[in-house]
């Protein structure tokens, strides 16, 4: 069961990096092209994928998620409670988590079953282009809206809102509630723990 | 020996496999409920078919001479059940156990007797079912006395079938029925062999023998099949009874024979598909009783049909009656059929002519095997006007309104015209002029002679009398225009009675379809569920057997109780599906090999604009086909009322008569030509003429009554505005209710889908536990439920107050959705 909404879960994330040569073109672009090379690889590739291609896959799909500031902005106030080696190992362990999510084999069975439609781009808050983006998988459509940042490294996911529920805001809560209780090393702890069950 | 256990064997087989393969097309699971439903008192159908074979058997025994030694009624009674077995099984119009029945009986006779006997009972039985039928139309007559126009179309359809069929027993009259059949065989260029040609010749003079010397054995005969026909009757109350409902005798009389007749209307039809149920459905609701329970009557009749039939031909297998030859014969003809038409459908009735399958009671057949009628809900409501029987029954009230008042519209402008001729013999005064006679004093005495003294016959004369009458009406006090008026009224109630029947099929077929889409996308939405939760029940269990400390033993068994409550939702869903596409399948007249598919992808909300309750009250009141009904029965009354006053009233009118009278051989008497004799007058010319009927004390009663029954209907009237005005808001009042629980329900779903969507973020980064995860998805999953439910409460709604306030409803059907893009990014 729950490696269902897991895949789930891993299967939007892989469409959120795009590769990392890719810099050019808008971010609807980007993510149009990473699709194709995905769909292509996995096409030619079949799963279960070997370790090598398996690496391969999860470099390219997680190169340009920028992790560190979803991590940090999933914190919200309760970063001040950090000592700094707590917060460099809470940002490494969540991207390692993020990243086995996105490339777990039922991930990429998700994502091989499922359409997407691109419907456009919109303004966000600052400064960012907000993709929007509808996910069909058995008559159900769920809505993504992918919020890119124009970094220095070129466009950059760092959020998004998957039926309206917004990622950052959802782990803000969803961590606060555990920092508060039980303290930053209980949040760093369940991070480790979930990515010892890694598949 | 070994042969013949073969022979058996195959024929137990071939006969098996036809049985089976009837079963299977008749749905071996609807057949399996119903018979639990029924349990041991289903017997007692099976015992009443046996009851009208064996009274067919006896039947037939009284056509031979009752000392003939051979043929005793056992035998004819194995040999009838035999027959009637196979003619059950095999698909050739009721015909294919009629050589059975020759191939057994016929050592028992000599040389083509059995065949010629065969033949005759066959004859008679028809005459009895046809007499039946029509025995049954003149009790329909009174049952059914508001369907004259049905009931006058089936009698002329009888009459022509009895002509047809006594004209072939005129033909076995005169023994050239069976070599006429030669001759024009002959005629195509098939060969007839003198020998062959020769037997039949004797055949024929065998049944015209039996016709000229055996009135008495005919009518025993005829009378002893009609009673077995009319068994059908108590069949049709004790079928009625174990489905527990009450039919009347008289009722079930034109039941069974009504049945009888559309089943032999529509015996060309191959299978006579939904004849049988169709017509059982059709006059149940005639009485009342409702469709529905008219179909579930025909399927148990049906079923008992087939399986009396799979019982008999046990019989014809096991029985040491049964001879080599039948057996080898019907093994032969069976496996022909077998090969050549299993894909048939005829599990029939037995009728005289053939019967009928239906949609309602076939098969669940595989649905890739049938072909997909797909329409839009408009295309299947047009269908279903179309070919609804109820809006038949109706149709046809409004033509005879219709005739009413072109009755009532000639009366006013057309005068009324009446010729009478009585053409008789005169034995009065019968004058005789003497011309030798010329004595002028004794005239009276001398010159005419009477025919006193003459007898009867030579007082006979030839009379005619010729009367035309032409009346036209010039005044009546308003009593033609009151006739008009009623009349017109009269049809008004009609009309609106069709649009109301048309409106309630119309709402039917919306409610089927809507709650066809509804199904699917439910359907679709748990096999998508079942297929995560199977997912999810292996993976957990693997861990569990890992213990890798992910999940618990609970849940699993969460898992479990999770799926458990799935599969019985599934199971209601497809119970449910099945009956609204097989009522969907019945109300559009699909043949079996035939399904329904809805052509929208999608029930979507209706976009309908609420308006004020009082627009709605308003349009009850002006456009409901019940109101305008009332309103014409008000006016109809109010005609009465005016009829009634005229009534006391004379009636002016200005006429024209033409008279002639002559009787050749009389003469007036010489001395008074000027008399007038009536048996010589030739009249003509117009006149002016009043009528009145002076009962006006009667007249005057009935105005009283005429008045007190308007005023009756104007209190009903008020009631009705106010009983409109009540089901108006409580329909209102629903849609209110319907469409902000489709909004809460919404915002519900939203709020789940949100939830489930955030516990598998966090259970993705492993700050969520299984548990919570399943209680997000259980909550989001019954919401969606919710949802499709409450989006049909809404429809239904919309469609009922659009209904009640007389409004049509399809202004309200915006069902149809695109489907999804398929968008390949």
């Amino acid at each position: 069961m729950k490696r269902f909404f897991f895949t789930v879960l891993a299967a939007i994330s892989l469409w959120l990096p795009v590769s990392a040569q890719a810099t050019a073109g808008t971010p609807t672009d980007l993510l149009k092209e990473r699709d194709t090379n995905i769909r292509s690889f996995l096409k030619a590739n079949p799963l279960p994928l070997p370790a090598p291609k398996r690496s391969k896959i999860e470099e390219d799909l997680n190169s340009l998620f920028d992790y560190e500031t979803i991590a940090i902005s999933s914190l919200g106030a309760h970063k001040q409670k950090a000592t700094p080696k707590q917060l460099q190992e809470y940002i490494r362990v969540f991207s390692q988590v993020t990243r086995n999510n996105s490339s777990s084999e039922d991930a990429l069975k998700h994502f091989l079953q499922s359409q997407i439609r691109y419907e456009g781009e919109a303004k966000g808050p600052n400064g960012a282009t907000v993709v929007k983006t509808v996910i069909i998988k058995n008559n159900e459509e769920i809505t993504v809206d992918y919020f890119f940042e124009n970094t220095k490294s070129g466009w950059r996911i760092v959020n998004y809102v998957l039926d309206d529920v917004d990622l950052i805001e959802n782990y803000r809560s969803s961590f606060g509630k555990i920092i508060s209780e039980k303290g930053f090393d209980e949040l760093i702890s369940k991070l480790k723990e979930k990515l010892k069950k890694k598949d | 020996m070994k042969s013949f256990s073969a022979k058996r064997l195959f024929l137990l087989a071939a006969g098996m496999g036809l049985f089976a393969l009837l079963l299977w097309r008749a749905g071996p699971h609807d057949v399996l409920e119903r018979l639990r439903g029924l349990g041991w008192s289903f017997a007692l159908l099976l015992l009443m078919a046996l009851a009208w074979n064996t009274v067919a058997a006896l039947a037939w025994r009284i056509l031979f001479d009752t000392r003939h030694p051979s043929i005793g009624f056992l035998t004819l009674w194995h040999t009838r059940l035999c027959g009637e077995a196979v003619n059950t099984l095999t698909p050739l119009l009721n015909l294919g156990g009629e050589p059975v029945k020759v191939l057994l009986i016929r050592d028992r006779l000599q040389g083509d007797q059995g065949a010629a006997y065969v033949l005759l009972d066959k004859t008679i039985f028809f005459l009895a079912s046809l007499l039946f039928m029509a025995s049954g139309l003149a009790v329909a007559f009174f049952v059914f006395s508001g369907h004259a126009l049905v009931i006058g179309i089936s009698a002329l359809m009888l009459s022509s079938w009895i002509a047809g069929l006594l004209w072939l027993i005129v033909q076995q009259r005169k023994g050239r029925t069976v070599t006429a059949i030669l001759n024009l065989a002959e005629k195509v260029r098939l060969r007839v062999s003198p020998q062959f040609r020769s037997r039949m010749e004797e055949m024929d003079r065998q049944i015209a023998v039996f016709w000229r010397d055996h009135p008495g054995r005919f009518l025993a005969a005829l009378a002893i099949h009609f009673l077995g026909r009319a068994i059908r009757t108590w069949d049709v109350v004790l079928a009625a009874s174990l489905l527990g409902m009450k039919v009347g005798i008289s009722s079930a009389y034109v039941i069974a024979a009504s049945v009888m007749l559309i089943n032999a209307a529509f015996s060309f039809i191959p299978g006579a598909l939904g004849a049988y149920e169709g017509s059982h459905g059709y006059f149940f609701s005639l009485l009342g009783l409702g469709l529905d329970a008219g179909i579930s009557l025909a399927i148990i009749r049906r079923i008992r049909t087939l399986l009396f039939a799979g019982l008999s031909y046990l019989l014809l297998v096991f029985s040491p009656r049964s001879n080599g030859k039948a057996v080898a014969a019907v093994a032969a003809c069976l496996a022909a059929i077998s090969l050549g038409s299993a894909s048939g459908v005829w599990a029939q009735e037995e009728t005289p002519p053939q019967a009928a399958e239906t949609a309602a009671s076939s098969p669940p057949a595989s649905e890739e095997a049938k072909k997909v009628v797909r329409l839009s809900l408009p295309e299947a409501i047009e269908r279903a006007l179309q070919i609804s029987v109820e809006l038949d029954a109706v149709r046809a009230s409004t033509a005879v309104a219709e005739s009413y008042v072109t009755q009532a519209q000639r009366a006013r402008w057309i005068p009324k015209a009446e010729l009478t001729n009585i053409f008789s013999a005169n034995r009065e005064s019968h004058y005789i002029l003497d011309p030798s006679e010329d004595d002028d004093e004794n005239i009276n005495q001398d010159y005419i002679k009477t025919n006193a003294g003459k007898n009867f016959f030579e007082r006979l004369s030839p009379f005619n009398h010729l009367q035309i009458d032409l009346v036209q009406p010039l005044y009546t006090f308003g009593k033609l225009d009151a006739a008009l008026a009623l009349a017109r009224q009269g049809l008004e109630v009609s009309r609106e009675k069709t649009r109301g029947k048309a409106e309630e099929i119309t709402k039917r077929v919306s409610l089927l379809y809507w709650g066809l889409l509804v199904a699917r996308d439910i359907d679709e939405m748990l096999a998508d569920v079942r297929k995560n939760l199977d997912d999810a029940h292996a993976k957990i269990k693997d861990k569990l057997e890992r213990e890798t400390g992910e999940v618990t033993a609970i849940d699993l068994y969460e898992i479990e109780s999770f799926r458990a409550k799935l599969a019985i939702k599934i199971q209601e869903l497809i119970k449910g599906r099945s009956l609204v596409e097989r009522t969907l399948a019945l109300m559009l007249g699909l043949a079996p090999d035939e399904t329904f598919e809805p052509a929208e992808r999608r029930l979507a909300p209706p976009e309908y604009e609420l308006k004020a309750i009082d627009d709605y009250r308003e349009s009850a009141l002006q456009n409901h086909p019940e109101m305008k009904q009332l309103r014409a029965g008000l006016l109809a009354r109010q005609a009465q009322v005016d009829m009634a006053r005229a009534n006391l009233y004379p009636d002016l009118f200005l006429g024209a008569r033409l008279e002639w009278t002559e009787s050749p051989g009389h003469h007036p008497p010489p001395n008074e030509p000027e008399i007038d004799d009536p048996k010589r007058i030739f009249f003509g010319g117009p006149f002016i003429g009043l009528r009145w009927d002076l009962s006006l004390h009667r007249k005057s009663a009935e105005l009283g009554t005429a008045r007190a029954q308007l005023t009756e209907l104007q209190a009903l009237s008020k009631a009705a505005d106010f009983g409109f005005t009540l089901r108006v808001t409580q329909a209102y009042l629903e849609v209110v209710r319907a469409r902000d629980a489709l909004e809460e329900v919404g915002k519900g779903l939203q709020s789940a889908k949100k939830w489930f969507r955030s516990a598998t973020l966090n259970f993705g980064i492993g700050v969520e536990d299984t548990d919570g995860l399943i209680k997000a998805y259980k909550e989001y999953i019954e919401l969606r439920g919710a949802h499709y439910q409450a989006l049909f409460d809404y429809h239904q709604a919309v469609a009922t107050l659009q209904q009640e306030a007389g409004l049509p409803l399809l202004n309200s059907q915006e069902a149809a959705a695109p489907a999804p893009s398929e968008a390949n990014p």
